[in-house]
């Protein structure tokens, strides 16, 4: 009969009851009993007073033979299944996904704010118009994100039920066409700048939790971006730098997106409206001399410096800082980092 | 046979005062003495016992003392309150009267 327990059991045990976890107070004492409990039902078990069921039977073996997600990948590792797809295709595959999905919101959004512009020179411009703008540019910003991750998911779905999806098929030459094309339409969309009118961004307005909104939901859409990207491009037979390569792709692309300007010039919606039979005036759009992007135009020249630099540390620091969260998320969630690395040939 | 598990869970305080009724004892033990009755009638998630103890602790139908076990290990005990007592003979002809409401409309509707 074993008397005591081996360290390492106890241990187990013990990480067991702090899983549960009720309040600071109480916890000890609570935490104590459960682990009486289980040391007990471990020496029955042990002595053989616990007679072991059909059912504990199976949960053996079934902790034994080991995690299912692990064992399926080390089968991925070992056989060449049929819908493997390499790194680089899944990366101008994810590329294409975030370039399709940002024209959808840069659209979205363009409308959104040409409407907006109707609505405030009818009914006047408040904080509140204001702060609804922010707020649902930056809802945008996540929900476009979301919608990245669920095409992704599909993707995934659809490879592993044999299908051999366009990315698979086209050769590489069209592929990388393709996305510069969606790269091109992307930065070729009118962003419709409100200059003076709603004063975007909101940093300038002084509504400071919209603002606070804002930042939340791009640092959020970041690292959700960043964990769809390693989920979908982390697949067996992985390497030691999978993860590497994919976070720095993505970052790369979060920069690339933020830095560089539009390829046209963007729609300018001036202060100047074009009177409807007296009743309201319609508002003027026109194209501006220069690009518009409201996070390009702290870049350009004629902004003070302060301003330019204080944009470029915000965004740099942002993405840096949503890099590291995803990569420290991702080794979190075991269902994600527990997969072997395919061991060098 | 497996019993119902909602009807189980609202005869659980029941089982457990009725257990300690016999004698003070600690999580495990109370476990073991239930199983050993049921002979295999129900299982239950054994860690959901302690929330239902710590349930009749509050309402002052037991109370709690942690001493050693026969083991040698320190165990919280579980003893039964007379207000336990009260509760658990209330509860039982409750019950009583619910298992006779049932037999006699199940006798009816069998004819």
């Amino acid at each position: 009969m074993a008397e005591f327990l081996q360290p390492e059991t106890e241990e187990r045990i013990r990480a067991l009851c702090r899983k549960i976890s009720v309040s600071f107070d109480l916890d000890p004492e609570i935490q104590e009993e459960l682990y009486g409990h289980l040391e007990d039902k471990l020496h029955a078990y042990l002595n053989g007073e616990e007679v072991l069921t059909e059912e504990d039977a199976f949960i053996l073996v079934q902790e034994h033979f080991g995690n299912p997600a692990i064992l399926k990948a080390l089968f991925q590792n070992v056989h060449v299944y049929g819908y493997h797809v390499g790194f680089a295709r899944r990366l101008l595959a994810a590329l294409t996904a975030s370039c399709g999905v940002l024209i959808l919101q840069s659209v979205l959004f363009c409308l959104m704010t040409i409407g907006m512009i109707q609505w405030a020179d009818i009914f006047g411009i408040s904080d509140t118009l204001r702060v609804f703008i922010a707020v649902v540019m930056a809802s945008m910003q996540v929900g476009s994100i979301i919608l990245m991750g669920w095409v992704l998911y599909r993707w995934q779905r659809r490879i592993e039920q044999g299908v051999r999806l366009w990315f698979i098929r086209w050769p590489f030459p069209v592929l990388i066409g393709i996305l510069l094309l969606l790269g091109f339409v992307q930065r070729a969309i009118p962003f419709a700048h409100t200059g003076s009118l709603l004063n975007i961004p909101t940093y300038t307005s002084g509504t400071v939790l919209a603002y606070l909104y804002f930042v939340v939901c791009v640092e959020t859409s970041l690292v959700l971006g960043c964990l769809c990207w390693m989920w979908w491009c982390d697949r067996p037979p992985r390497t030691a730098r999978t993860l590497t390569y994919t976070l720095i792709a993505w970052l790369g692309v979060q920069l690339l997106g933020f830095l560089v300007p539009p390829v046209q010039l963007s729609v300018r919606i001036t202060e100047l409206g074009i009177p409807f039979m007296d009743l309201f005036t319609y508002v003027n759009i026109a194209q501006g001399p220069l690009a518009d992007n409201y996070l390009t135009w702290y870049l350009r020249w004629e902004v003070p410096s302060v301003f330019r630099i204080y944009a470029c540390a915000q965004i740099l620091v942002m993405c840096a800082f949503a890099g590291y969260l995803s990569r420290l998320l991702y080794r979190l969630i075991p269902r994600f980092h527990a997969m072997p690395i395919k061991s060098p040939q | 046979m497996d019993i119902d598990k909602e009807l189980i869970g609202a005869s659980t305080g029941v089982l457990v005062l009725s257990v300690l009724a016999k004698e003070a004892s600690y999580g495990y033990q109370i476990i073991k003495r239930m199983n050993d009755e049921a002979e295999g009638l129900f299982t239950w998630q054994e860690g959901s016992l302690y929330p239902v103890l710590h349930k009749l602790e509050q309402e002052g139908l037991v109370r709690s003392q942690w001493q050693q076990a026969e083991t040698g290990r320190r165990r919280r005990y579980y003893y039964i309150t007379a207000k336990g007592r009260n509760a658990l003979t209330a509860r039982a002809e409750q019950w009583g009267e619910f298992h006779q409401l049932i037999l006699r409309l199940t006798e009816a509707s069998h004819g």
